[in-house]
Order: C-alpha cells, then structure tokens, then sequence
C-alpha cells in the first residue's frame, strides 16, 4: 500500500506557505467523509453543512499547529468530531456517549445515530448508487478491476499492475478511462439536481 | 479539457504522481476546470464507498470556505519538523487566533533556561554567604578581615563572661569582637540557642540558624559554641 498522506503532506506544506488555494483542493477531497462524519452526530442536513464549513475553518486556523505526526485526515477528523460535539453542546443537545470511529464513521457501540435524511437526498444518493452500480457493470472488465482494486481494496498502481501483468501506465490509463466513463454518467446526474434545487 | 491532464489528476487522487510537489499539482492548483475534476474523482470514490449518502450527499462547502478565509491572512510560517498535538489543537477548542508560532517555543525554552541559571546563581551566592564561606558571619563580622578560627569558652555555673577570641591576619585592620554579658543574660540566650536548634531541626526548618552559633552542652554542663560549619568537630 502506498502512503496516502504524501499529497496531503504536500498541500499542508503550500498552505502553510501562505497557499489558500491548496486547502481549497483539501476541502473539496475531505469535505464529504467530513460531513458524513458530522452527520453521525447531527441529525438536521443544514446544521452538518454549517458545521462540515467551521470543522474546515476551524483546520485552517489551526494549520500553523499541525507538524505532521499524524495523518492530516486523523488530524481533520478530531477537529471536526469536536466541531459537531460542541455544536451539539451549544444547542444544549446531548452528544452521543460513544466515539466514532473516524475510518468509517461507526459508532464503538456499532449502532447508526438516528439519521434525517430528506425525501429528495435519499432519491438522489440512491440514483447515485444505481448509477455508479450500472455504469460499473457496463465498462469493459478491465478498466472495472482496476478501478475497483484502487478504490475498494486500496491497491497501489504498482500492485494492481502485479495482479493484472500489465505496465503502471496501463493501470493509470485505464483508471483513468474507468473514472472517465463514471463522471460522464454522474455529472448530469448532479446538475440536474443542482438545477432542481435552484429553481 | 485535455485528456492527459485530466489523467494526471486521476493519478494525484491516487496519490500515485512521481512527486507530488511536481507540475500536476502546479497545474491542478491554477485551473479551476481540474479542481473540479479533482473534487469530483475524490467524490466519486467515496460514494463508490458508500462514504456519501442522502444527508451530504449535497454538501458543498468548498466554496462557502473559500469566502469565509478571504478575509484570513494568508500562512507564512516556516514548516515545522517536531511533534504536533492534535489533542491541543482539538480539544482545547482550537482558538487558533492565539497560535503560539514555532519561533516562540524556541524564545520561551530560552527563557525558561536562563532564569533557572539565575536563579540558581543567586541560590549558590546567598548560600555560599550563609555558609560563611567567603566570609564570616555576620554576626561575627567586622569589616574585610578575614576569620580564621573562633574560640569561645565559658563557664555557666561559674557566671563567667564569654570571651571570644578572634585571630585575624591582618594586624592594622583587625577588629576584636567580644561580647560581655552577664551570666543571667547567657543562660537565657542559651537555653533559647539549644531550643531553637532542636525544634528547626525536627521541623526541617533551617531557620535562624546561619546567623545563629550552634551550642550545646558539653560534658561538666559547660556550654561550648562554635561557628557554623564547625559543628562536627
């Protein structure tokens, strides 16, 4: 496995250079494994949106602090813990007794928080799943296992290119290809709800 | 947009570019079209992880962020190589608007050192005077001369004076301190002496003990005092 904190480690070092722009590029990658974190604690969608955006302000600031012993996504996910455990303190809620575990977002007693999701998110991530689900069936089988190897089992380029007796820029091509094929299908799939919502 | 940048972003959200502080980066920080795409690779493996469901599955922040750090002031801090503390950083509530910088570690542990030296300098000066020994003490003082050896005798039962015999190298600038008083007067000096000693020792107090003589009792109830640092003999 590869260390997946490298280009994390990178866009902490620009940031703390005075780069506002690289931790754009970490909010965009974190901020839904951040919300889905928040949202195990906070059950109304509008107030885990509101704090997801103070866990990453709250990071910014206190960037200077962070030297890197720690991964930066450990780092982030203590911050936002605590961002929505005195959200919930503030709003003189009490928070759940269990930790959650910052990996998957499971509590330690392995029980779901009670959830709120709307009507309209629960269609939109269940049209996201069947989605991802059919247009994964669809690809060519060999852009499919490289794809599913490097996001669900974690394997490096390198190690796929093993299993699969292929070059490193076979795998990163057809990776790429698969992610391709993906976004083609999800990207109007996105903006026609971001459409639906404006109007 | 071109296909090959676009690959190389996919490759940088697998973290699997060369180096990482190379152009793809460069690249992906200047045009906002593979920010996007960056944002969007990343969202994609986490639904595909089920990482993302109907509560955020609409959460964009990005932007929100961006707005509210305009008015931030920008980093400029020297990377830091020793150990962080999350815990600090977390559960103290993060109040990053009093950062304590790298630099002020450094003075503050600088600081810290150079008064514990101070401190103990002062420490070692004021004992080596209480020990009487650079100079004597102060009770038996007089001027710069320098006290070689004190012999005080006298008898309690006979009401004699004390005597006390300094010997002094100096013969222009030497002073003679001797104490006349009456044998009432040493008894009760004396008895208070031998009390203190024995109560600042039980209590581990050191008390008035560096200006004081140390007496005892001696064989044939005759008090024998001595300087501080003579004790043993």
């Amino acid at each position: 496995m590869s260390d997946k904190a490298d280009i994390d480690t990178e866009l902490v070092r620009r940031v703390q250079r005075g780069d506002k722009g690289a931790f754009d590029l970490l909010v965009r990658k974190y901020q839904q494994r951040v919300a889905k974190l928040i949202s195990r604690f906070i059950s109304d969608a509008a107030e885990v949106e509101d704090v997801t955006q103070e866990a990453f302000i709250k990071a910014y600031r206190a960037l200077p602090n962070f030297r890197g012993d720690s991964a930066f996504y450990t780092w982030l996910y203590r911050i936002a813990t605590n961002a929505a455990k005195n959200h919930l303190v503030t709003m003189r809620r009490r928070p759940p007794r269990s930790d959650v575990d910052i990996t998957s977002g499971a509590t330690e007693q392995g029980y779901e928080l009670e959830g709120d999701e709307s009507p309209e998110g629960e269609m939109m991530s269940e049209e996201i799943r069947r989605t991802i689900q059919k247009t994964l069936d669809e690809m060519p089988e060999e852009l499919r296992l490289a794809l599913t190897m490097c996001e669900f089992d974690g394997l490096t380029y390198e190690e796929i290119a093993e299993v699969m007796e292929c070059p490193i820029g076979t795998v990163r091509s057809r990776i790429f290809r698969a992610r391709h094929l993906l976004d083609g299908k999800l990207r109007p799939l996105i903006s026609d709800h971001e459409v639906e919502d404006v109007v | 947009m071109n296909d090959r940048l676009m690959e190389q972003v996919s490759s940088l959200v697998d973290n699997e570019q060369q180096s990482a502080s190379g152009k793809s980066l460069d690249q992906v920080l200047k045009s906002p079209e593979l920010r996007e795409t960056w944002q969007r690779y990343h969202q994609m493996g986490d639904w595909m992880r089920g990482a993302a469901d109907g509560k955020v599955v609409r959460v964009d922040v990005a932007a929100r962020v961006r707005t509210a750090l305009e008015s931030e002031p920008a980093m400029l801090i020297p990377v830091q190589s020793t150990s962080e503390s999350v815990e600090d950083a977390s559960s103290s509530g993060l109040d990053a608007n009093v950062v304590p910088g790298p630099r002020s570690w450094g003075q503050m542990a600088g600081i810290g050192v150079a008064a514990a030296v101070a401190s103990l300098t002062v420490l070692l000066f004021q004992q080596n005077n209480f020990l009487g020994l650079d100079n004597p003490s102060p009770f038996l003082a007089s001027n710069d001369a320098t006290v070689n050896s004190v012999a005080t005798a006298d008898s309690v039962a006979a009401g004699a004076v004390a005597a006390t015999q300094v010997s002094q190298t100096g013969a222009d600038d030497s002073t003679i301190q001797s104490a006349h008083l009456s044998a009432t007067f040493q008894e009760k000096l004396d008895a208070y002496l031998v009390s203190h000693v024995k109560q600042s020792a039980g209590n581990g107090v050191q008390g008035m003990l560096p200006y004081a003589r140390v007496v005892n009792h001696g064989a044939g109830s005759s008090v024998v005092d001595s300087p501080i640092g003579r004790q043993g003999q």
